[in-house]
């Protein structure tokens, strides 16, 4: 009798780390991997560099390649710059940005000023191709596979540990 | 090349950490002694390998060493140095590293503070703190290591320090949290090595008592300290928003509290033996699952570090792995029923008793409404659910009265029973006289009575009378005065800062007067007989933002004091702050918050009268040094 | 009775009584402040059932905010791309509140189908959406 008494704290705790252990599987799906495998959403929008060209998700060629979502705004994107910069001079792979929710002047500006790694940015005022993509804050980027789905999607500054852990990979 | 070597002094408090895992226990298992001798040293060398460690990654925060992913990510060469240094600690990974420096401190006092740490008990105690540097180490080294290289692609400038976190308070908050938060490893090591080297007669209680009593004393000063910023910095009068991660500091709290009162049961009588085993366990867990929830992504809240599932499965199996080894191992022991003492309903035990059931009680329904969000998504399959402060408030009310009555009488119960019910009248009256008079102060402040404010007034005339004003009058009169006072010192303070946080939070949460509404310039408003008048506003620039400034003046009958209340834009992130202004007094602060531009020059603000809120953060305080002031010095005693 | 024996069952008595009270607390206080959160799909649907206090939440729809010029009412749109809510709300907004970005608000749904919101909710990072926000637009997406 007592030594049941004695295992109840265990089976209670037992079964609150199983519950949250669950919890997080469910987690890990929602966050990082719903798009995984999904094409790239369609979209209609102007480029950040010429606001007369319209473009859609064909326009995003010569996969695989990066979409990297940024904004003047956005201060840890300047973090990642340097390396953004050094894989498109490297011409390790074509990087596409999404400027989100930001000024078209001042996104010009920045480039002109910190330099350009994107082959050209989709300008996405409103944030409704970020909102198709699930995107909820910069820095985030996207690496769409040569097949045309999305591979990886990771939220947050591109490091080279980040690069090398989870997109070199996808590269042939 | 100084990074690397902070990365490096990090690896080798891994091998260390993971050899003083292990040797204890070989020697337990073939009852050699040898180990013993190089306890010491061993922790001296762990603690400076880390602290080292620590403060390359300072040094680098100084320098501006952008090449670190770390400090790129979280300084910024305008910071000024002050906030720099904080900002070591200022996101996930070297936050990690400061707990694990914190838990390496807590293990060097331990063991300085024994005479003789040539026993089974020591080294095991030893071990476990061990296993659990070690097992923090290797989350840091495999998820979240703060010396990773952004090389050769270091940007020349970083990102931030979020604006709101660019505050004294906030840089302070962090270290004394984790100091209470890590402590809480020590009694819980303290309670696994006495199990396992069957000790757990009443010594390894009279070792593990301050030890309790100084992690909460620093949980309190903690919890105290983000209190108060969150009141000023987030420009609402709010104190306390039952934000999960709050709780997550709260729940600990509570449970510590009943830890070490339950140890002192089972130090003088030998009783509670497996309440004060499995509080530790639990005050542990509950310190382990707060440090879960705030950095996994399970919950989300104002504060929560980055959301990383990955990370968050880590610290879970760090949970599972004490949490439920340590509770394998109590349900694997032989509980003889050893000859235990009788007490009844009068007693100090009962009395303890139900100090514990109420705590663990109400820490319990607190963790539950906090993770229910969690459990009914899960249960509904994806529907939606938040528990707010209505929920914790009408909670907490009859637990506090159940405590606060428990306190103020505490002190006079007798072990085994209570013979003598003379204190009964004597506090009651004292009680009273107090009682009355608060309430006529009250009422003379506020012309009105509230239930809430009465029944917190009712507690802290109760508390204060039983722990501070008897033992006052009664060492008057014996002439003792000095000896009543300094043999509970510790108590009186605490127990009496208690008195003084409830009668805060009631008086607050009564008495507070708001009003939203515009002005223009040269426009007045009278609130509770106080005029705000909204002199002028002005645009200012500061070093990395603009701002919009605003004049306050408040008078009432005599005296005019002026307010400052300003709207931030920070350039850089374009984000927009409010700086509220406060004016505080004894009795009161006065609280104005400023809006946004309405029309022309009409600005909407936000007024408020917060009476009492700083009797609040004063009664952690005195909490906090009753802490210190106890545990302290049954550690010079020595244990 | 041996004291033992009747001390146990009082410390079990205390146990037992103290913890269902506890627990009829905690439902009682739960059952009351559960606060079950809405899509503005699901309010246009009718799946909220009475004036209970309910949460709100979706993204503020670009151009949809109306303030007074000369009281502190404010209406702005709440969608999920699917289907909107007006919201009404009188007092001083968060300083996070902004257009396209997510917002949570708390209140009741008036009987003219717009939602009185007693309180609008901003977390402290602009970069972060609530997440109660993101899951029901993350629904969206799927359906």
């Amino acid at each position: 009798m007592n030594k049941i008494i004695h295992t109840v704290p265990l089976v209670f705790f037992g079964f609150l780390v199983a519950f949250l252990f669950f919890s997080l599987g469910n987690k890990n799906d929602q966050l990082e991997s719903v798009l995984i495998d999904q094409n790239f959403p369609n979209f209609s929008l102007t480029t950040l560099e010429d606001a007369n060209r319209i473009i859609g998700k064909e326009d995003i060629v010569d996969l695989p390649a990066l979409v990297n979502v940024w904004a003047t705004w956005c201060i840890t994107c300047k973090v990642e710059h340097p390396f953004l910069m050094s894989l498109k001079e490297n011409s390790v792979i074509n990087i596409y940005g999404l400027n989100y929710k930001d000024s078209r002047d001042k996104a010009l500006i920045t480039l002109e000023q910190d330099g350009n790694p994107f082959i050209y940015s989709i300008f996405d005022k409103t944030g409704s191709l970020a909102m198709d993509l699930g995107v909820y804050g910069a820095p985030e980027t996207f690496l769409i596979g040569a097949d045309g789905l999305i591979k990886v999607r990771h939220v947050g500054a591109l490091t080279p540990v980040v690069w090398e852990k989870k997109f070199s990979m996808f590269l042939k | 090349m100084i990074p690397e070597i902070g990365h490096i002094l990090l690896i080798a408090a891994l091998v260390v950490s993971f050899v003083g895992s292990v040797l204890p226990f070989f020697d337990l298992a073939s009852k050699k002694s040898y180990s013993q001798s190089y306890i010491k040293p061993f922790s001296i060398f762990l603690f400076l390998l880390i602290f080292f460690s620590f403060l390359t990654l300072i040094y680098s925060f100084l320098v501006d060493d952008f090449s670190l992913t770390y400090v790129a990510e979280n300084s910024n060469t305008l910071l000024p140095n002050y906030f720099k240094f904080a900002a070591t600690w200022g996101a996930h990974e070297g936050s990690l590293v400061l707990w694990t420096l914190c838990i390496s401190l807590w293990l060097v006092a331990f063991i300085y503070s024994k005479k003789e740490v040539d026993n089974a008990f020591t080294s095991v105690t030893f071990g476990i703190m061990s296993q659990v540097i070690f097992a923090f180490l290797i989350f840091t080294l495999l998820t979240s290591n703060p010396f990773e290289r952004l090389l050769p692609f270091s940007p020349m400038q970083g990102s931030d320090l979020n604006p709101s976190l660019q505050d004294f308070a906030f840089t302070i908050h962090p270290p004394l949290l984790y100091m209470g938060y890590s402590g809480l490893a020590l009694p819980f090591s303290l309670a696994v090595a006495a199990m396992m080297t069957n000790n757990i007669e009443s010594s390894w209680a009279r070792t593990s008592r301050p030890w309790s009593l100084l992690s909460c004393s620093f949980l309190t000063l903690g919890i105290g300290l983000g209190s108060w910023w969150a009141y000023y910095e987030l420009g609402w009068g709010g104190w306390w928003f039952w934000d999960p991660v709050e709780n997550a500091a709260f729940v600990p709290w509570l449970i510590s509290i009943a830890l070490f009162h339950s140890l002192i049961v089972t130090e003088k009588r030998g009783l509670f033996k497996n309440w004060s085993l499995l509080l530790s366990i639990l005050s542990f867990a509950a310190s382990l699952l707060g440090t879960f929830l705030v950095r996994s992504g399970v919950l989300t809240s104002v504060h929560a570090f980055a959301l990383d599932p990955e990370r968050g499965l880590f610290i879970l199996g760090i949970f599972a792995f004490f949490i439920i080894g340590s509770l394998v191992i109590y349900s694997l022991k032989n509980y003889k029923l050893s000859p235990t003492s009788i007490y009844d309903l009068t007693s100090k035990e009962f009395g303890f008793l139900l100090n514990n059931l109420l705590l663990v009680v109400l820490a319990v329904s607190i963790m539950f409404g906090t993770l229910f969000p969690i459990l009914y998504e899960a249960y509904t399959q994806g529907k939606q659910v938040s528990v707010g402060p209505p929920y914790f408030n009408f909670l907490i009310m009859p637990f506090a009265i159940g405590l606060g009555l428990l306190q103020g009488v505490g002190l006079y119960l007798g072990w085994g029973q209570t013979k003598n019910f003379s204190f009964v009248s004597r506090v009651a009256i004292e009680a009273s006289v107090l009682f009355i008079f608060i309430n006529i102060v009250l009422y003379l402040l506020f012309g009105k009575f509230n239930s809430s404010a009465v029944i917190a007034s009712l507690l802290f005339a109760w508390i204060v009378a039983g722990n501070f004003l008897d033992i006052i009058i009664r060492g008057f009169q014996a002439n003792k005065l000095r000896v009543f006072i300094s043999a509970r010192l510790g108590m009186i303070f605490a127990h009496t800062g208690i008195a003084f946080l409830v009668l805060g939070i009631g008086v607050v949460s009564s008495f507070s007067s708001e009003k939203e509404l515009i002005l223009g310039p040269g426009d007045s408003y009278d609130l509770e007989g106080y005029s705000f008048k909204f002199e002028e506003i002005n645009f200012q620039k500061g070093p990395n933002y603009s701002a919009q400034v605003a004049k306050i003046n408040i008078t009432d009958q005599e005296d005019t004091l002026t307010l400052i209340s300003e709207k931030r834009n920070y350039t850089a992130s374009n984000q927009t702050t409010t700086e509220a202004g406060i004016i505080a007094e004894v009795f009161k602060d006065y609280y104005v918050a400023l809006g946004e531009n309405v029309s022309n020059d009409n600005w909407s603000f936000r007024l408020q009268i917060k009476p009492f809120v700083r009797w609040i953060w004063f009664g952690a305080l005195l909490v906090a040094i009753g802490g210190f002031i106890s545990s302290l010095g049954h550690l010079r005693k020595g244990s | 009775m041996h004291p033992l024996r009747k001390q146990r069952i009082y410390a079990i008595t205390a146990v037992l009584i103290g913890t269902s009270v506890a627990l009829i607390l905690v439902l009682n206080a739960l059952s009351k402040n559960m606060n079950l959160f809405y899509s503005p799909t699901e309010i246009i649907e009718g799946v909220v059932k009475n004036d209970s206090l309910i949460r709100a939440g979706g993204m503020v729809k670009e151009g949809s905010i109306i303030k007074s010029s000369n009281s502190l009412e404010v209406s702005f749109v709440i969608t999920d791309f699917k289907n909107s809510v007006i919201v009404v709300y009188e007092g001083i907004l968060p300083d996070l509140f902004a257009e396209n970005a997510g917002v949570v608000v708390q209140g009741r749904l008036g009987v003219d189908g717009n939602f009185l919101a007693s309180e609008v909710l901003a977390k402290h990072d602009e970069n972060y959406m609530p997440p109660e926000v993101y899951k029901i637009l993350e629904k969206q997406n799927d359906s």
